[in-house]
């Protein structure tokens, strides 16, 4: 045998004896795509098991800047499903929208709400400019990884942001357990919250979507952070517990007045009159005016209403985006119209301090006119007064040299009834 | 001798390559398939897809999000179905329809792209600005904001400026790339062309240059396919008032640029180039009476 002789039995060797050499037992009886696709089914079936759906707290930011929501799905056998949340729902209901989802295994099993829906994508839609403005919205995810599904718990965790939700099975129906929390959420609403610690000491905290801010003051040193948190039908519960001024906090109840939790914490409603007074709207008349503001509207009736066939039907102040706003709504030769004079405002206390800064374009047509009188009464100095900071209906305000007006959360009067009867 | 060796090579490579592949004959084809039989339940429009666009065109129509068929750059929104089912009626009534009745059905099926993907949002980059549409190599449309499609009151400047403007602008690039169009064409406005820099160019200032957008001025191939999308998307009042605004010089620069896409199209593809404008603006005025929710 020579060398080549060697090396061609060599390779018909190798050949013959290593061609059967992967002789191994399969480990699982099905390939790994009819194995998904069972577990897929079994996922499915779960999901559309729940009679009354299931509810999950979520929190659509990576970190939690917004707080959670709570949203409510109903899975369909026909791959449908109804969704409403508790920013869709208040004292008369929810609402409820309707789309597909599916369960695919792209990476791992993926539960995907894959066409549009209005309130599961309003947490995710970069359309809107809640949030983190316009191209983010509030970040959240429509395509979860389904980390666990069991009749009693579904985990779910957000593909994009790692946000993990789990999902209840809802006792009762959707619209009865979030109009609970809705209940919650309109006793308890305010702009500010305080916990007394001691006579001296207070936390304060404001509230931005599911977020209450916090500040108070230890020794020398500010304590300041935020607590995200989520609204449940008995109250609010913290994304994860939270030492405030040394207690220990995770779950709090809302008593009607106020959040309390099991060993005594509490927080309430810290109303100040300008919060109150900024964070409503008022309407204007001229029956709840004095004789110095009701002369300008006097002169813009007579001046330029009358002679123009202007009607004022509505005339009411309110603040947005850091300006106040004095808007007018009515009709002329048969059309509607609205217009608006903004006003920068500087506050201290009980005080407010208005100046004429910008207006729309309709107004700005008219400013060369007696039109521009009826914006004067609110161009001034005001020292506000609300008559019940829990539940206002009028404020009172008055200026240095003694004028007032009383403004009211429902309309009283129209605007000019008072000079259109003289 | 070395014959009789090689000989004896062959024989031995052919016992070998034989035993080889009967050694495992006993390994029987599992008639059991590996692809996923779950699919998602099929609705009417699942229906209506099968036979309108992939029996028709050999065209997929994905209307609902799949994340990997999208761009991750950005956040998005799926597309809601009744706005995607309207948008697929008008997309083949409006664009398909138009070129397999001017160039027929062996035409609009071998050239189309395959895969018209909706999204239901804008896709918003860093500066806030949007993006109307992408093709990926003539295969693959997606188009944006078709949540904003409101079917009840069809505006067509509105369909022509996020949806079919952008068909006609990728399909021309499929086109031209399938059978290239004449060098000349890049030696009309050849030193004028401004790269990335087209975001700083106002319509007005694009026109003068001899460009119909300041988008056709970022390189010849965009100015070719944007010349051709803006002429059978627009009126020819339109056109006239875009000529009147580029000045005698920008017009007749552009003017040199639509001769040659007229020339290209009849040349490459016989297709006349002002017969399929007239069919696409015919089109668009009778867009207010379709049917834009039933499935039939």
């Amino acid at each position: 045998m020579n060398l080549k002789h060697i090396i061609a039995s060599l390779f018909v060797a190798c050949t013959v004896f290593t061609s059967c050499a992967v002789e191994e037992d399969e480990i699982f009886d099905q390939p790994a795509t009819l194995r998904a696709d069972a577990t897929a089914k079994a996922y499915n079936d779960i999901l559309t098991g729940a009679q009354n759906g299931w509810v999950m707290e979520y929190y659509p930011s990576s970190y939690q800047l917004y707080g959670g929501f709570v949203v409510a799905c109903k899975f369909n056998a026909n791959g449908t499903v109804d969704v409403t949340a508790d920013y869709a729902t208040d004292s008369k209901g929810s609402y409820t929208t309707n789309s597909l989802y599916q369960i695919c295994h792209t990476d791992g099993m993926t539960l995907s709400f894959d066409t549009y829906n209005e309130v599961l994508h309003y947490l995710s839609d970069p359309s809107y400019d809640h949030g983190a403005g316009k191209g983010d919205g509030y970040e959240g995810d429509f395509d979860f990884s389904i980390i666990s599904c069991t009749s009693e718990k579904v985990v779910l965790k957000g593909t994009k942001t790692g946000s993990v939700a789990e999902m209840y099975p809802l006792k009762t129906t959707a619209e009865e357990y979030l109009m609970q929390i809705s209940k919650v959420q309109e006793e308890s609403q305010s702009l500010s919250y305080i916990t007394e610690i001691t006579e001296t000491t207070s936390v304060i905290y404001s509230m931005s979507d599911q977020v209450l801010s916090y500040e108070y003051e230890q020794g020398d040193e500010v304590i300041s952070g935020d607590i995200p948190f989520v609204f449940t039908t008995t109250g609010i519960k913290f994304f994860e517990t939270q030492e405030i001024a040394g207690k220990s906090v995770s779950e709090l109840t809302w008593d009607g007045k106020k959040f309390v939790s099991k060993d005594g914490f509490v927080i309430e409603k810290y109303l100040n009159t300008m919060d109150v007074f900024m964070n409503n709207t008022w309407y204007m008349s001229d029956n709840l005016m004095s004789t110095g503001m009701l002369q300008y509207w006097y002169t813009a009736y007579v001046n330029f209403l009358v002679p123009n066939e202007f009607d004022i039907t509505d005339a009411y102040l309110d603040f947005a985006q850091g300006y106040a706003f004095m808007n007018y709504e009515g009709e002329s030769e048969g059309e509607s119209y609205s217009g608006y004079l903004a006003y920068s405002y500087e506050t201290s206390g009980n005080v407010i301090a208005l100046e004429a800064y910008s207006y729309d374009s309709f107004t700005a047509s008219l400013w060369s006119t007696p039109f521009k009188y009826f914006f004067y009464p609110a161009w001034d100095t005001f020292t506000v007064e609300i008559d019940d900071l829990q539940n206002p209906s009028y404020a009172t305000l008055t200026t240095p040299s003694g004028d007032q007006m009383i403004l009211t959360i429902e309309p009283m009067y129209g605007p000019f009834d008072l000079c259109k009867e003289q | 001798m070395k014959f009789h060796m090689k000989a004896k090579y062959i024989a031995l490579l052919a016992c070998a390559v034989t035993l080889g592949f009967t050694a495992c004959d006993e390994d029987d084809i599992d008639g059991e398939s590996i692809f996923s039989k779950v699919t998602k339940t099929e609705n009417d429009f699942d229906k209506w897809l099968k036979k309108n666009y992939v029996d028709t065109y050999n065209i997929e129509f994905q209307y609902r999000y799949t994340d990997k068929e999208t761009d991750n750059q950005y956040n998005l929104a799926p597309a809601a179905l009744d706005k995607s089912i309207a948008l697929a009626k008008l997309t083949k009534f409006l664009w398909l329809d138009v070129y397999k009745e001017i160039a027929g059905d062996e035409f609009i099926k071998t050239y189309c792209p395959k895969v018209i993907t909706l999204v239901g949002s804008p896709a918003y980059n860093s500066k806030g600005e949007i993006v109307l549409g992408t093709a990926e190599g003539g295969v693959k449309i997606t188009l944006y904001n078709v949540n904003n499609l409101d079917y009840n009151n069809i505006d067509i400047d509105f369909l022509n400026y996020w949806y079919f403007h952008t068909m006609h602008h990728e399909f021309a690039h499929i086109l031209h790339q399938t059978k290239n169009y004449t060098t000349d064409f890049n030696l009309i406005t050849p030193s004028d062309y401004q790269s990335t820099s087209w975001v700083n160019v106002e319509d007005e200032q694009a026109l003068q240059m001899g460009f119909i957008t300041p988008y056709a001025s970022n390189e010849f191939r965009e100015d070719f396919v944007e010349t051709l999308s803006n002429y059978v998307t627009h009126p020819q009042e339109w056109w006239d008032a875009q000529m009147e605004i580029a000045g005698a010089k920008g017009a007749s620069l552009i003017q040199q640029k639509l001769d040659i896409v007229r020339d290209y199209l009849k040349g490459s593809w016989s297709i006349d180039l002002d017969v399929l404008r007239a069919k696409v603006l015919e089109k668009c005025d009778q867009v207010y009476d379709l049917d834009l929710t039933t499935l039939n």
